[in-house]
Formats: C-alpha cells, structure tokens, sequence
C-alpha cells in the first residue's frame, strides 16, 4: 500500500485555494455592501459651509469613506463568524484537511478578505469623487489629488486594515465560542448591550476604548492591534482544535 | 496488513451509548461490508475511522495513526456518504477539481468517463441535485479518488436499480484494477454479497460476528417442522432464531455444527432444512429473541 | 457461465465444477494458462477471493498447478483426474439416489435398465 504523504503547508495551501475559489457568497456580499456604502455616502453629504458674494458661490462639501470603513468591519465581522458555522467547518472535511489546517487556512482567507475590503474601500474613494463630478452641476474645484496624499492614503488603508482585522478576530472568536454551545449568542450579546448601557462611563469602558481608538502613535496602534487579533485567533484555533464535525 | 486496528472502541452521544465495546481489525485492499440495523452504529464507527469525531475510549488506528486531526488518514480515506457537505455555489464540475487538488490518487478521466456515462451536468448544482443522482456523484467521488480506505454509507439509497448495479460493477472494476481497502455499509446485503470478501455485523454497538462471505452463507440453516418437534430437536442445537409460523408450525435457525447422525434424526422427526442465505441470516443475528414483528399483532 | 446466486451451492464451488467441465470439454488444455482470480471476479462480477477460492479447490486436487509470478496451469492429468472423481463421486452418488427410488417405487432391475437405455437413446437422437 503507497500511502499519499501531505505536509501541513500543502493541505493548508490547498484549503486556501478551495477556500478563495469556492466561498463566492463573501465576494457577492463585500461588492454589495460597497455598493450601499457608496450610494450611502453619495446621499448622506454634509456641508461643512458655503460662501458667496453674489457673483460666485462656493460650497464645500465633505464626503467622507468613514460609512464604507464601518460598512466593511460590519461586513468583515459576519463573514468572519460565518466561517466558524457548522456547514463551513463541515464542507472543508468533504475534502484533505485536519482541525488546524482548517483553521489557518481559514485565517489566511480572512487577511485576504480583509486586505480585499481594505483595497475596495480606497478604491470607492475614487469612485465617490467620480460619481460626485458625474452628478454634480455644479463645477468642482481640484482634482483627484484633492483626496489624499499617497502617505496619507497609506495611513488610512493601513489603520483600516487593523480595524478590520480586529473586528476579523473578534468575529471569528465570537463565533468560535457559539460553535462550542448556542448559549454564546445569547450571553455574548447581552454582554454586549448590557455592557454598553450600564458601563457607558465607567472607567473600564474609558479606558478600553482610549487603549484601542485613542491611541495617536501609529506603531503602538498597529502593535496593540496585531497583539489582540493574535490572541482571540489563537483562542478560536485552540477552541476549534477538539470540535467534532458532521456528529 | 491490517489498515485498521479498532480495540474496545467506545462512543456515546450524551446519554446514549452507540458503540458499547467495538474490537475488530481490516486487511488491506479487502471489500467488507459493514452489516447492522439501524441505530448498531455502523455511520458513527465510519465517522471515527475517517476522524470527524472523537472516541470516549478503547483504541482505534487507522495506517496506524489515531483519525481524529490526522492529516495521513484525511489524505487517505474518503467517507462518502448521502450528506457530504459542499458549498452551495459550488457546480459539479467546481467539486471535481477541487477533489483533484486534494487527492492526490485522484483519477481525473475515470472521474469524467464515469460523469458523462451518467449523464451529470458539469454546471449542475450539488444542490439541486436528487436524493438518487447525489449519491450517483458521491459515489463518483469516492471511486475516483481512489483512496487507500475508501468509505461508502448505505451509497446507493435512491438510486434506481440500474444505477446500483452500475456503481457495483464500476466498484468491483475499479477495485480489480487499483486493488485498496473498502468498507461498504448497506441495509441490502443481497445486493453486495458477491461483491465483498468479508462481513462485519454490528450488533448494539459490539462485533458480532466477522467472517469470509462464503463462510458466512454456510455458518446457519433452517428447519421446519411441527412446533414441539422443532423444539426438541433444536434443544442440542446452536440456537440462532426461532419464530412459530402458524399454530403448531414452527422455524428455527440453527449454526450449521449439527452431526450426520443430528440430520437424519431431524428427518425422522419430519423436519425440513434449507439453506439460509447472508442477507436472511444477517437479519435473524440481529433480531431480538423475544418479541419479533409478529408479537405486536398477539 | 452463469452464477446460481440462489445459495444452493457456494459460488466458489460453482467457479470449480464449471472450469472442470471446460477442462473436460477441452477448452484448456494441459499446460494451459486459465484465468486469473481477477478475471474470474471480472467475468463473473465477484470479489476476487471467492474466485480464489474455486482456483484453491482446484489447486488441491492437483488439477491446477501453480507457476510462481506467472499464474495457475493446468495439470498434465488434469482431465483424467476430473473424470475419474466425476465417475466416482459425483456419478456414483446420483446412481445410488437412482437405485434408491427406484427401490422406494417397486422397479425391477430390468425396468430401470430399459429407462437408462431408453434416455441414452433419446440423447442420441437429439445429438
């Protein structure tokens, strides 16, 4: 008897690549949502002023991606927690894999779902500043530069990126734990709730989001970001280690 | 070789005990067939031979490693069975390559000859496919895989009975050619006693008895004959079954250990034998001695 | 050849009594190759064990003999071995059942010989 012999690398690999070509449903959803974050945007515009001395009128308008950015780490957080339900877990045993080349594979298929949303969010940037001109009747001042610099552009994709990545892993540990027992959903949300209403100001709340969202050195940010992610991926793989799948 | 080597397996879900004390072991490149009612525990024995879920006790080995997170054995057994699980979006031509990715054993014009010769549609979905036609493609899988420990669960439900023979012949065809290790489990052992070279019969979650198939259509016979002389007859006998027919009738299987001299005194007592065939004896292995179908009608 | 799947009689011992008989009609010949325990289960669409089987059954009566990595062969006797088994059991034994029934029936002697001259002449005509 020839027995195949595969390595971890290989079967992940190959778990990646079903993964990327088959989970069309996290494609589909990621151009929906841009879409409705582009219209959203496109309509909900703020005047910030508007000037005028009879003979000119100038008004300056802010569009900002800052919906498409929450639009994607809502997107990138359910498509992380899908991963985890039963018929995903189930579908990669139809093929080659172990618990743990499932798991990483299905990390590697969240950074490239996240570098994805990252890439179509500066993207939509452009495209507003098109659509506004298409629509627009009015003659706008400046070109595409006027949106950001290249450095401030990589600024913006690299902390978008780490929020979505945060937002990724805390999917995917959320929905870890509900894989363990349904009693999860309930008390995770409540948690949630509950925690926001009566601890609104507490200083445990303070100082969780200032540790997160105040934080104005950008290595720091990235640091205590790429740290968290690490750890609640870590727990969702520990978690998922042991869990039987098609029982 | 042995490709599997199970001792005392134990598995419960919850309350409920599936296997109680499960120790048998497989040669390799041999069809068995796994024989047992509903509910015996042959779906959960094949479920931990191919690693989806954990053992509460006892040993098990399949190529000599432990299933459960064993890339060795997932790279080498495929379960194939009527609820695999695929991605919905997922065509059937979309499934065969991804199968020819993963296995490395994979036989991509088998696959296509046997597709075509049943007619599939490689941009159907697996999805909308019927109960008979989904287990036709499984079943196209797990041959085309080729698998070292290839795994079917009852893999002709719903086909019709064209398609079975079919995917029989196919089987045995393609096991001459590339010799591997298959277990078979199905209600119809009529169908697949030709087929297999060894029986393993699952009773309450323990091995009953496994044997050659040619020795398994020899171990019983019947008689048949007024009830008390049944009765006293098969008092000495190795006792595998017994019913009343009708009033004073009565049958009685029995293993077939019985004398020269045991069968001419059945004659004399007017009792007639015949032969019992696998599929029948199976069945009376497994029926509860008290209170068959026809005690719910007393 | 067609299998009697009824269970009457092992499969494997169906395998042995029809390769005799196509030994006995001459379609192997001593020194022949006959088939394979793979080409039997291909031909008659069985586990390739089974039909080793019926080749064993043949093998220990010295009808076959085997040619290590090559195959089994058909033993120089091989003809004279299956007929003269033939006459002596399988022959024998289904005279006795005559005999016996015809004791059971009251038939004299001479009446069962005219009945066996008789059906040897109607196997003549028919030929």
């Amino acid at each position: 008897m020839s027995l195949s012999n595969v390595s971890l690398g290989e079967t992940i690999k190959n778990q990646y690549l079903y993964k990327i070509t088959s989970y069309s449903d996290a494609v589909k959803s990621l151009m929906i949502v841009q879409l409705i974050a582009i219209m959203f945007t496109v309509s909900m515009v703020t005047s910030i002023g508007s000037m005028g001395d009879g003979l000119m009128h100038i008004t300056i308008n802010e569009y900002t991606i800052d919906a498409t950015i929450v639009f994607m780490i809502l997107w990138v957080f359910i498509t992380s927690i899908l991963v985890t339900t039963k018929s995903y877990q189930y579908e990669d045993f139809s093929f080659v894999t172990n618990r743990l080349s499932s798991q990483l594979a299905n990390l590697l298929f969240l950074l490239t779902a996240v570098t994805a949303g990252v890439v179509s969010t500066i993207m939509s940037s452009y495209l507003i500043y098109y659509i506004v001109l298409i629509i627009s009747d009015k003659q706008l001042l400046g070109g595409v530069n006027i949106l950001a610099s290249g450095s401030e552009m990589s600024f913006t994709a690299i902390v978008i990126f780490l929020y979505m990545l945060l937002a990724s892993s805390a999917g995917y540990a959320a929905g870890a734990l509900t894989q363990i027992s349904r009693l999860f959903i309930p008390l995770l949300s409540a948690v949630l709730v509950m925690g926001s209403i009566f601890f609104a100001n507490s200083t445990f709340l303070r100082t969780f989001y200032s540790f997160y969202f105040s934080e104005s050195s950008l290595l720091l940010f990235s640091a205590k970001c790429l740290v968290t992610s690490s750890i609640l991926f870590a727990a969702a793989v520990f978690i998922m280690q042991s869990r039987e799948v098609r029982s | 070789m042995n490709v599997i080597e199970s001792s005392n397996l134990v598995k419960s879900f919850g309350q409920k005990a599936v296997l109680t004390d499960l120790s048998f072991s497989i040669k390799e490149n041999t069809i068995t067939g796994i024989i047992g009612r509903n509910g015996a525990g042959k779906t959960t024995l094949l479920k931990i031979l191919a690693g989806f879920i954990h053992k509460n006790s006892g040993e098990v080995k399949v190529f000599g490693d432990q299933p459960f997170n064993s890339l060795l054995v997932s790279a080498n057994s495929i379960y194939i069975d009527e609820y695999i699980f695929y991605p919905q979006s997922m065509t059937l031509e979309d499934i065969l390559k991804q199968n020819k990715r993963f296995y490395k054993k994979w036989d991509d014009t088998l696959a296509y000859r046997l597709f075509n010769y049943f007619s599939f549609d490689p941009n159907q979905l697996h999805s909308s496919l019927s109960k008979g036609q989904k287990n036709t493609f499984n079943a196209i899988v797990g041959l085309s895989s080729r698998c070292s420990l290839t795994m079917f669960d009852e893999p002709t439900t719903g086909m019709d009975a064209s398609v079975r023979k079919d995917f029989y012949r196919a089987l045995l065809k393609d096991y001459l050619a590339y010799p591997r290790t298959i277990l078979l489990s199905s209600h119809h052992l009529d169908e697949i006693d030709d087929l297999l070279e060894e029986v393993l019969l699952i009773k309450d979650g323990q091995k009953h008895l496994q044997l050659p198939v040619e020795e398994l259509k020899e171990y019983a016979m019947s008689v048949q004959g007024f009830k008390e002389e049944v009765e006293q007859w098969t008092q000495n006998q190795q006792l595998i079954f017994r019913k009343e027919v009708s009033g004073n009738a009565a049958f009685a299987v029995i293993r077939n250990t019985f004398t020269k001299a045991d069968k001419e005194n059945a004659r004399k007592l007017g009792l007639q034998f015949s032969k019992v065939n696998a599929s029948d004896l199976c069945v009376y292995l497994t029926t509860p001695q008290e209170g068959g179908i026809d005690d719910v009608f007393k | 050849m067609i299998l009697n799947t009824d269970g009457t009689k092992p499969i494997y011992v169906q395998i042995a009594e029809w390769l005799e008989t196509e030994i006995l009609q001459g379609k192997f010949k001593s020194g022949d190759k006959i088939y394979s325990q793979y080409q039997l289960a291909d031909l008659l669409n069985i586990n390739p064990a089974t039909a080793a089987k019926g080749l064993t059954i043949l093998a220990d009566e010295q009808i076959l003999f085997k040619k290590r990595g090559l195959g089994m062969f058909v033993a120089d006797s091989a003809k004279d071995l299956i007929r003269h088994r033939r006459i002596n059991q399988t022959l024998k034994k289904l005279v006795e059942e005559i005999v016996e029934e015809a004791a059971h029936l009251g038939v004299k002697e001479a009446e069962l010989f005219s009945m066996i001259t008789e059906a040897q002449k109607n196997r003549k005509e028919e030929e």
